[in-house]
């Protein structure tokens, strides 16, 4: 704990703004260096999906204007820059006039709450199942069946969620194809949105977390076979302690920095395959806002999208790294291991 | 508490099935430590010592597995055929260890209060002793007892020097006031001053507590120091056994000769080996157990040799 | 790599094996029974030869379905009261596909560009004005009943419909159309562009009666502008009483207060509930329509979107009965759907399954490229494509070979049979001799390769496709092995759509796959696109000129004059379409696939082939009237 000065975290927090500073003109580049022009192409594919439309030069125009798609390239980048810090990602083409933020401010929740509960889920189940499988106590046919539990590690969680889909979805209906509540609920806090949320929200998360779950797992049992080696769990055994508490306080708990840090390194790939996942469930979060951006080629969403993306990445990232003196106090961030 | 003897080992046997060859790393070895005494186990690296401390503590890594042999406490608890839940009330109230790395013995992310508490706790029946108030105050005296500073209670392990570490690892050890501790190796990993430093700890608890230590390592210089008698292991087997001054100034066993004439010098640290592979050969040949033991002189038992 | 070979693997065998535990066949038993048959044999009888007949007993095995237990008498099904619609029963609901989901789906303001409109909110609320028949090009009366222009077509006379009324209970007139055109001539191009462009003015003569005076004459201004031409109609009338608060940003009015009862429409159905995914409607039994003795209340009592994230969610939500009306399938998640959930139809019963929507394929060639510049080349392409093996290729066979340039409704048949019998509709089948001799003709010989060469120059033809539609890279790829076939060393390359755009207005470019949403009951849109001039839409052929090229130009202008349908400009059309032919800048391939699977386990009456009371795409505008057609199952 004592570990987190003032020094180091002046110096973690300007690395953290540099990257989303870095990722925020990334981005800015990358639309740009897309061939064509964005409002243009999107209007010529509105024409494909609805047919001719009448005086599309004229609308053109006016949205390259409105869009402030007429500046050079600096004042653009500046005017973004300033916007960016402060949320204000101007309007949506294809929806104009929403406003991006109030997009991404109805989709946010719903990713975050499938992403958080994801990782916790996976975090502490997947480092329990992880424990019991290398706890040299677990009975044996309970060790035999978790392997076949693990069996969705190497497929990407789009066909996970297929396969979830097809299962639970069409075949015994269990739960519902696509969307985030039910038709007939009032959101708010009121018992059958929650109890829908959680219906609804059950096999997207389950596609993330089954694909996902079997690195924790597998992690932590390397991690605890390694820690059966030292000398204080033999020390631990030695002196008689419940095996429950050696286990946790002993093992356990030395092994969950290493996972956090996987943790850490894991989220983007979490992330990408939850954009997948939003998508094939229709889910209302930041993943389909970013595929139906993509899809309607709304530049100010996909940059928005992206920028927020990164920006939570990097967020997480930093959190857990403060987070690294609670677990383990060897860490000073000051010279890295004591 | 009939007997003088604290522990007496009959006949134990330790192998390592391994896929290759099984490793007999512990041969029919008896002997016997008594009330309040510091006994010596010395040998070359690989004869087998850490093997039978652990076969005592019940602590064998896999594959390793007790062939035979009895270990008896206090005369009266045979602790290898004892169910695993009563052993393990027996565990560090009555047998407490010291362990070999100082740097790895301590829980990284648990506090030093902590890890002495848990094990009192764990062995405590008295809950006057379990208050929060007793466990600090018993905590501070057993710091206090090995030489170490207040501040101590409150830290974390990586702050504290490998000396530090070894003196919080005894109070450990003896926070119970354990009949015997096992102490294997505990001062190879520290430098020569510590090394003093911590034996003289050693010493001093036995002293107080009259706990019996069995102590386990190369250096013997400290185990004329430290041990009231000493066993000589070679190659899984004792080959000869008895009071520390005694066999220091005749040795009977021509290993133990050798063990002496190789022993290193006061200032450098390094695993005993025995550089003579051509004696060793000749050994091998008659430690063909049964061993037969002469007694040299009152309480000095040595391997028939010839 | 392998391991998650074997997993795959292991995952289609499940899912295989629960497919089949969960598809039930008909039962079926074998039974042996004995009977008597007559059996003619030829016998030599006496040295004679005669046929005779015998009855014989045979035992015969075969296998027979077992009728099914009968269905208990049906009781009459449930009825949700009004005022509940909102938990309407599933037989009284019509679920459709939503296309798209909505970041921000509490805003129903017409002119938001991705497609609320098209989830229910033009389906079912929104009506227009008129409404185009794609069969008989007839515009038919919908809130307006006529709308007539002047001798010289820049003066037309709209006449409405008496007795509609607002859901709010207000009446629908000529107020509402008016203040429509001025809110459309403040806020172009946001909405209503080509009304602002076209109108003068509009003024009230009565109620019931509006005139428009136009800034130019146009003969198409009631066609293009209100009659649901393609996808929707655009220019809808909103409600003064509710606009004109927001008339200075109309764009920005989200149209939605559920206190205020808002939106407000004249159409049969009401916002009752939204999420991201998906809008419900319900009916409005007090609809205007009844007391104005225009129509019945539609049957369902519930209409909801639902957007399914991918197909394999639409299908498996198809196979449920969680839908009903279905967007564009592919043919293989339909045969899916239709083995598990045989109640699917679609617009053909069998091959080719799909609709054609307004927007035919064809190969466009750049006139300018110093190999192409020639027509016969050009005309040698058109003769070694296969438009048939395109359909059987590249769409499976859910497409229809073109026969023209022009999209193949009912609506169109006088025209290309015109061009048929002038003989200069397109072939089905290639004529590869012929085209080779074409090529030959001008010079080219074949070299070691088998390409056409001359002057050491190979004669290649680079085909563009856009990346984001696989219909347009498939057909690419089989008209380029077509072409190979008779010498032309032919490659596709597949581009983003927006780089298409780019490289098709390079010299160097050679040609591309291309589509054209034009005319869908008369031939000067689709025509008028092909010249390259003022007017012409993007993906025509802008570098055609010459002096066929003049004359083509002239004759489309010409025909602009015409009434759309007037059968005064089927030989103003023929003549004008022979240039084109003469210089072949463009290649008519394909119409466009709409595979569009319709359940029929709780509504009926769909638009079919047979009963093409209107087309069955859902998400436009025309769906009012599937809507009022639809009948219970049963
Ligand atoms: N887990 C194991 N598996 C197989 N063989 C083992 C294992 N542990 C120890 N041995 C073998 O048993 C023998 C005795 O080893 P042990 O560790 O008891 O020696 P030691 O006397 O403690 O040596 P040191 O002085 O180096 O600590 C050695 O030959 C060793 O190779
Ligand atoms: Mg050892």
């Amino acid at each position: 704990m004592g570990g987190l000065t003032i020094r180091y975290l002046m110096r973690r927090i300007g690395i953290y703004l540099f990257t989303v500073f870095a990722s925020a003109t990334l981005v800015f580049l990358i639309a740009r260096a897309t061939p064509g022009d964005p409002v243009e192409s999107r209007w010529r594919q509105i024409e494909m999906d609805q047919g001719q439309i009448p005086e599309i030069e004229a609308i053109i125009a006016r949205y390259k204007t409105r869009f402030g798609l007429d500046d050079p390239l600096s004042v653009q980048y500046v005017k973004y820059l300033g916007n960016t810090a402060r949320f204000d990602f101007g309007y949506s083409f294809s929806q104009f006039p929403t406003p991006v933020w109030r997009l991404i401010r109805r989709a946010l929740p719903w990713s975050l709450g499938l992403s958080v509960t994801t990782l916790l889920i996976s975090f502490f189940v997947g480092n329990t199942v992880g424990a019991i499988f290398a706890w040299e106590r677990t009975p044996r046919f309970i060790k035999s069946i978790i392997p076949s539990t693990l069996i969705f590690t190497s497929v990407p969680s789009v066909l996970a969620a297929l396969f979830l889909l097809y299962v639970f979805a069409m075949l015994l209906r269990w739960f519902p194809l696509a969307g985030a509540y039910s038709r007939d609920v009032q959101p708010g806090w009121n018992w059958p949105f929650i109890l829908d949320v959680i219906k609804y929200g059950t096999l997207p998360v389950l596609s993330i977390l089954i694909v996902n779950v079997g690195w924790t797992v597998l992690g932590m049992r390397a991690m605890l076979v390694t820690i059966a080696g030292e000398d204080y769990v033999r020390l631990a055994e030695a002196k008689g302690l419940n095996p429950f508490y050696t286990l946790y306080r002993y093992k356990v708990r030395n092994a969950l920095l290493p996972q956090l840090t996987g943790l850490a390194l894991s989220l983007s790939g979490l992330i990408a395959g939850q954009v997948l996942v939003e998508t094939i469930f229709a889910y209302p979060g930041m993943g389909l806002l970013i595929f139906q951006g993509i899809r309607s080629q709304d530049y100010p969403v996909i940059q928005a999208t992206s920028y927020m993306l990164i920006l939570l990445t990097a967020t997480s990232v930093l959190l857990i790294d403060l987070l690294y003196p609670l677990i383990d106090p060897r860490i000073t961030h000051d010279g890295g291991q004591a | 508490m009939t007997t003088d003897q604290v522990m007496t080992i009959q006949n134990l046997s330790v192998e390592y099935p391994t896929p290759e060859r099984t490793v007999f790393a512990v041969n029919d070895i008896s002997f016997e430590i008594k009330r309040g005494e510091i006994l010596g186990l010395i040998g070359e690296s690989g004869s087998g010592k850490t093997t039978a401390a652990n076969a005592i503590l019940r602590l064998l890594e896999r594959p390793g597995r007790v062939a035979g042999g009895q270990v008896w406490l206090n005369g009266e608890t045979e602790l290898l055929s004892l169910p695993e839940h009563e052993f393990r009330q027996l565990r560090w109230s009555e047998l407490a260890l010291v362990s070999q790395g100082a740097m790895n013995s301590l829980n990284p992310t648990m506090r030093v209060r902590d890890q002495i508490a848990d094990g009192i706790r764990a062995h405590e029946t008295n809950p006057a002793a379990l208050t929060k108030r007793a466990l600090q105050a018993r905590i501070h005296e057993l710091l206090t007892m090995v030489g170490l500073p207040d501040r101590v209670y409150r830290v974390y392990p990586h702050e504290l020097s490998g000396g530090m570490k070894q003196r919080v690892g005894i109070a450990m050890a003896v926070a119970l006031s354990p009949a015997l501790v096992i102490a294997d190796e505990p001062t190879s990993a520290l430098d020569v001053i510590t090394q003093r430093v911590v034996a003289q700890t050693l010493l001093d608890i036995r002293d107080r507590l009259g706990i019996s230590v069995l102590l386990i390592g190369h250096d013997i210089a400290l185990m004329a120091q430290l041990a009231d008698r000493i066993a000589v292991m070679y190659d899984g087997h004792i080959v000869e056994a008895g009071p520390v001054t005694e066999v220091l100034k005749s040795p009977a066993h021509p290993y133990t000769r050798m063990l002496m004439d190789s022993m290193p010098s006061l200032l450098e640290r390094k695993p005993l080996v025995v550089v003579d592979e051509a004696a060793k050969l000749e050994f091998s040949h008659y430690l063909k157990p049964p061993l037969r033991f002469v007694e040299v002189a009152p309480g000095h038992r040595v391997a028939q040799f010839d | 790599m392998k391991n998650r070979n074997v997993l795959f693997v292991m995952l289609l065998l499940v899912s295989l094996g629960l497919l089949v535990a969960c598809t039930t066949e008909p039962e079926t038993v074998v039974e042996t029974v004995i009977e008597q048959v007559e059996v003619t044999r030829i016998v030599e009888k006496e040295g004679e030869t005669v046929v005779e007949t015998v009855v014989q007993e045979v035992e015969v095995t075969r296998v027979v379905e077992v009728a099914p237990p009968p269905e208990p008498t049906a009781a009459p099904l449930p009825e949700t009261p009004p005022g509940q619609y909102q938990n309407a029963l599933r037989h009284e609901t019509v679920f459709f596909d939503a296309s798209v989901t909505h970041g921000d789906p509490a805003n129903f303001n017409p002119w938001i560009l991705d497609n609320v409109r098209d989830v229910g909110l033009h389906q079912a609320m929104i009506e227009p004005l008129f409404i185009l028949n794609y069969e008989t090009g007839t515009i038919d009366p919908y809130l307006g009943l006529s709308m007539e222009p002047n001798a010289t077509f820049d003066v037309w006379t709209l006449k409405l419909r008496d007795g509609v009324k607002w859901s709010d209970g207000e009446a629908f007139n000529a107020d509402d159309v008016v203040f429509t055109v001025q809110m459309f001539q403040a806020a172009a191009p946001d909405m209503g562009a080509d009304v602002a462009r076209w109108t003068a003015s509009a003024e009230k003569i009565d109620d019931l009666t509006v005139q428009f005076n136009l800034t130019a004459p146009n003969p198409r201004f009631q066609l293009d502008l209100w009659s649901v031409k393609i996808w929707g109609d655009r220019n809808s009338i909103v409600p003064e009483h509710i606009w004109k608060d927001y008339l200075d940003a109309p764009m920005e009015f989200t149209n939605y207060d559920p206190d205020k009862g808002w939106p407000v429409f004249t159409g049969p159905y009401k916002v009752a509930a939204f999420t991201s995914n998906e809008w419900v409607y319900i009916r409005d039994d007090n609809w205007w329509g009844v007391a104005a003795g225009f129509d019945d209340l539609p049957v369902p009592k519930r209409l909801i979107w639902t957007h399914y994230g991918t197909e394999e969610t639409r299908a498996s939500a198809a196979i449920n009965n969680e839908l009903d009306a279905m967007a564009n399938t592919t043919k293989g998640a339909f045969e899916a759907i239709a083995a598990r959930n045989p109640n699917f139809i679609t617009w053909t019963d069998g091959l080719p399954y799909a609709w054609q929507d307004p927007c035919p394929r064809y190969l466009l060639i750049n006139t300018q490229h110093p190999i192409w510049s020639d027509p016969d080349l050009r005309k040698a392409v058109n003769l070694a494509v296969n438009r048939e093996q395109i359909v059987t290729i590249a769409y499976e066979g859910t497409s229809y070979p073109s026969k023209s340039h022009f999209v193949q409704y009912g609506a169109m048949d006088k025209y290309i049979n015109a061009l048929e019998a002038a003989g200069l509709a397109a072939s089905p089948t290639a004529d590869p001799e012929a085209a080779k001799a074409l090529i030959e003709s001008k010079g080219w010989a074949l070299n070691a390769k088998g390409w056409y060469e001359k002057d050491g120059q190979v004669l290649t033809l680079e085909i563009l496709t856009m990346e984001e539609f696989q219909e347009i890279r498939r057909i690419g790829d089989v008209v380029a092995e077509q072409l190979r076939k008779v010498g032309i060393d032919s490659q596709t390359r597949v581009l983003g759509f927006f780089p298409l755009l780019g490289a098709m207005g390079e010299d160097t470019a050679q040609s591309a796959i291309w589509f054209l949403c034009g005319g869908v009951n008369e031939p000067y849109v689709s025509l008028n696109s092909f010249h390259g001039g003022e007017g012409a839409v993007q993906g025509g052929s802008e570098r055609w000129t010459g002096p066929n090229w003049e004359a083509y130009r002239q004759a489309v202008d010409l025909l602009a004059g015409f009434a759309p349908g007037d059968p005064a400009s089927i030989q103003p059309t023929v003549d004008a379409y022979r240039y084109l032919i003469e210089d072949m800048p463009n290649i008519p391939l394909t119409q466009a696939s709409q595979l569009l699977p319709l359940n029929t386990t709780y509504w009926t009456n769909w638009p079919t082939v047979d009963n093409p009371y209107t087309y069955p795409a859902t998400w436009t505008q025309n769906a009012h009237l599937i809507i009022h057609n639809l009948q219970p199952a049963k």
